[in-house]
């Protein structure tokens, strides 16, 4: 029991980092950012690059923190550059821009870091290993899910007990109202499209010793992250970490009772939430 | 409107006689004619009813998947059984999937379709000892009413006449009142409503005929390349493509679709021999047109045309 | 013999009570406004009556048969049209389709799709003439100015040759001089094909003119209801111009 428990918390973090984010990013821009998936690769990528400077500890712990800001930096690029140009065409256009990301960003992948999969365990062999009720688990394991746990909280603060929380949950319900009251919304816009990158390049940083990287991780992530994103209803935080909590213990238990149909018991969870709630745990109305 | 007629005449007659010049070019062209009717029939969705499917992958891999699946579990090998097998089971896939996405629109529509889509690309390639998993499975030994179809120039035949038939019919199907109907869905569903249409019901017709002519393209390329796997028929990235394809050519007007998949084919082919980086190339292209020329190829020949009178 | 018949029909939008317990009845070919400041509660009985929003509490009938749980688009089909304060039209469509569908929804043809939409003359030739009743252009509807669009949205709605139509302000947006001749109109087609209507109204003089009954509500209640009179009420009068 207790390693699938493990498992399954360590597959939900990453879930509702990667998740977060495209929650945000929709709740204020009402766009699904395709191109999620590939700023969680990027996050490993980058991660991995910063490892290869010098062996010490600490540089590992802090690479996921840098690969998130870069991944947050290249996220307000592309916000900046590309996707603000068709706001209010439409979602069609928005989300294909999102989509063509995914496949610039497979050749950068490519040419900045090959073709074949990466992987750095380094540091979980560094910080060795604890005993819990018979089971020895990796330090590093325990440290994931804690840090994901603090960075969920330190996202509820900040959404809901900062200014700036404030203004981007204005922003969110209603952007003519929120602008008329001298709130600058592309600023938001930028800041928002930040945080939801940075939340998938800091999850992907964090996965490194775990997984590691393989083109092809980058889609995966995405179809798992809109499952969670639709389990737990569009735009909705709260949601997202239920989601992610229920996916991620079903697919660990899964992996080691049907291993054959893992995946598949995913979808089915979802076809049902569908059926019963449409809009999902914690949906609100559909606009 | 003679001169159009003229256009399409002679775009069949060298249709019909690309298997002249030569084996790899008429595997291209069997292989845009393919991406054709699925571009096509994802418009039926996308240009006419307003939906953005990115799950249509899940159609394709289904007829590719039923010819590949009778072959290998029972050896049926007679193109005459195995195709409307194909779309009876891309008919019955739309039902079921379409009973759960229809009730939705925009992008929830979408992530649907996505999920959907990627629920079956799960199973195909989990089932291993059904499926065949990752290998796929291989095709060969198909007849047509007793005969052997094994060169590329039969099948391309095969293909051309599915393409025809599918263009006509799709055509009748969206001029009809119900085409006229779901364009109506398409521009104002509370309207449409109001004019005593039940919205979910042709929303699932819409779906279906989508679903179906997508099948039917899966069947033949599963007959044409001889091998299938999930990553090929079934991936996010095969939906992607038919996407990208009617975007390119052009979602407001009927022939687009086919248009862009031909361009995109032959892109595909040109620059992934010349460069290894298609990717940047594909992803380039959708952002270009998306910021660029919104319409597709043929949307803006038809804009300007109509501007120019 | 009254056509529509309402008991008690309520809606809540949280605290506010947009629509609190109105009965109503409306009779075979009567024309009857519905007039009041905004946001007393008239379009939401629009929305009730036509099925686009479902009540709290309370019994719809058309013509003896109750429907209050009816959706929409079978609410149509027994006969009840309804116009839309913004026009709700197909963009992309020419104006001639966008009767097309209507009439083609009507006669049960919406859903076949062996036969092209041009080979359906008498179809086309009963759009055409609502077109020319309306003096509506053959365009495309994207590039039809907005008083046309009114007008069409109203005769996509009479296409449907319903029993009832409800119009919610129909004549909205449509300059003064020619209010009086676009009413006419839609009056006169009301009267020929003997259909009820029930209409939200602003203009007073138009609710004068061709009312056979008007209702007068306030706060989601009919305050009060007569014929054209009652629009010399003091009371009525204080609500009405207190918008």
């Amino acid at each position: 029991m207790i390693p699938q428990i493990i498992n399954g918390l360590i597959f939900a973090s990453i879930l509702f980092l990667v998740a977060a984010g495209l929650t945000i990013i929709f709740g204020i821009l009402r766009v699904v950012n395709f191109s999620h998936g590939s700023f969680y690769l990027l996050g490993i990528y980058i991660a991995y690059s910063i490892t290869r400077f010098s062996q010490d500890p600490v540089l590992y712990l802090a690479s996921p923190f840098i690969a998130g800001a870069l991944a947050g930096a290249v996220g307000m690029a592309f916000e900046r550059g590309l996707l603000s140009r068709v706001y209010g065409r439409g979602e069609l256009f928005e989300l294909l821009l999102t989509y063509g990301m995914i496949f610039v960003f497979i050749d950068v992948f490519r040419i900045g870091w090959g073709t074949m999969p990466i992987s750095d365990p380094t540091i979980t062999f560094k910080l060795g290993t604890v005993s819990i009720a018979g089971y020895l688990m990796p330090l590093y394991n325990l440290y994931l899910i804690t840090i994901a746990a603090i960075l969920a909280l330190v996202l509820w603060y900040l959404l809901f007990k900062t200014r700036v929380g404030m203004i981007i949950r204005a922003t969110s319900f209603d952007k003519e109202v929120t602008s008329s009251f001298g709130v600058n919304v592309n600023r938001v816009y930028v800041l928002t499209f930040f945080l939801g990158c940075f939340l998938a390049g800091f999850g992907g940083g964090l996965m490194l010793p775990v997984t590691g990287a393989w083109i092809g991780l980058d889609i995966d992530m995405l179809i798992l992250g809109l499952v969670v994103v639709v389990v737990g209803g569009l735009g909705s935080i709260k949601g997202a970490l239920v989601a992610s909590l229920l996916i991620g213990l079903v697919r660990s238990f899964g992996i080691s009772m049907f291993p054959a149909i893992e995946l598949a018991i995913v979808y089915v969870i979802m076809i049902a939430v569908l059926i019963v709630k449409p809009s999902g745990l914690f949906g609100g109305v559909e606009h | 409107m003679r001169d159009f007629r003229i256009v399409y005449l002679a775009i069949a007659i060298i249709l019909f006689c690309i298997p002249f010049t030569g084996e790899y070019p008429t595997y291209l062209t069997g292989l845009a004619l393919l991406f054709g009717i699925s571009a096509l029939a994802l418009n039926v969705l996308l240009g006419y009813t307003g939906l953005l499917s990115f799950g249509n992958a899940l159609f394709f891999g289904a007829g590719a998947y039923t010819v590949g699946l009778l072959i290998k579990h029972y050896d049926i090998a007679a193109i005459e059984i195995l195709f409307p097998a194909s779309i009876a089971t891309s008919f019955a896939v739309a039902v079921a999937v379409g009973f759960i996405c229809v009730r939705h629109t925009r992008i929830y529509f979408t992530m649907l379709t996505i999920a959907l889509a990627s629920l079956f690309y799960a199973l195909a390639h989990k089932l291993r000892p059904i499926t065949g998993g990752d290998d796929g499975i291989r095709i060969y030994d198909t007849y047509l009413f007793g005969r052997e179809i094994a060169s590329v120039t039969e099948f391309y035949y095969l293909i051309l006449v599915f393409f025809f038939a599918s263009i006509l019919v799709l055509r009748i199907i969206l001029k009809s009142p119900f085409g006229l109907t779901l364009q109506a869905i398409r521009d104002s569903e509370m309207r449409a409503r109001f004019a005593g249409i039940s919205i979910t019901k042709y929303r699932l017709g819409s779906f279906i005929v989508s679903g179906v002519f997508t099948g039917m393209a899966g069947a033949l390329y599963a007959l044409f390349l001889g091998q299938i796997s999930p990553d090929d028929v079934l991936g996010l990235t095969r939906s992607g493509e038919f996407v990208a394809m009617t975007i390119l050519g052009g979602f407001t007007s009927f022939t687009g679709p086919v248009v862009g998949a031909f361009v995109f084919t032959y892109l595909k082919a040109f620059v992934s021999s010349a460069l290894i980086y298609w990717y940047m190339v594909a992803g380039i292209i959708i952002i270009g047109v998306v910021l660029f020329v919104p319409l597709g190829i043929m949307g803006e020949i038809e804009r300007r045309l109509l501007w120019r009178r | 013999m009254e056509i529509l018949k309402t008991e008690g029909l309520k809606k809540y939008f949280g605290e506010v009570h947009a629509v609190d317990g109105v009965s109503l009845e409306i009779k075979d070919g009567e024309f009857v406004s519905v007039v009041g400041p905004n946001g007393s509660g008239k379009t939401t009985l629009v929305n009730l009556i036509s099925g686009a929003l479902l009540p709290d509490s309370g019994i719809i009938y058309f013509e003896g048969r109750d429907i209050t749980k009816l959706p929409a688009h079978q609410r149509v089909k027994l006969g009840i049209g309804r116009s839309f304060q913004i026009p709700m039209v197909y963009e992309f469509l020419s104006s001639l389709d966008n009767i097309l569908v209507s009439i083609l929804s009507r006669n049960g043809y919406s859903n076949i799709f062996h036969r092209t939409v041009d080979k359906f003359e008498e179809e086309r030739k009963e759009a055409m003439e609502l077109l020319n009743t309306f003096s509506i252009p053959l365009k495309l509807v994207a590039e039809l100015p907005h008083g046309h669009r009114k007008l069409l949205d109203v005769a996509m709605a009479l296409a449907l040759q319903p029993r009832l139509v409800l119009l919610d302000e129909p004549t909205a947006g449509i300059s003064l001089e020619e209010r009086d001749q676009v009413m006419g109109t839609i009056v006169e087609v009301l009267k020929d094909r003997k259909i009820a209507a029930v209409i939200v109204e602003h203009d007073m003089d138009i609710v004068a003119e061709y009312s056979d009954r008007i209702l007068v509500m306030h706060d989601g209640k009919i305050m009060k209801e007569g014929g054209k009179e009652i629009l010399e009420d003091e009371e009525v009068r204080r609500i009405l111009i207190g918008d």
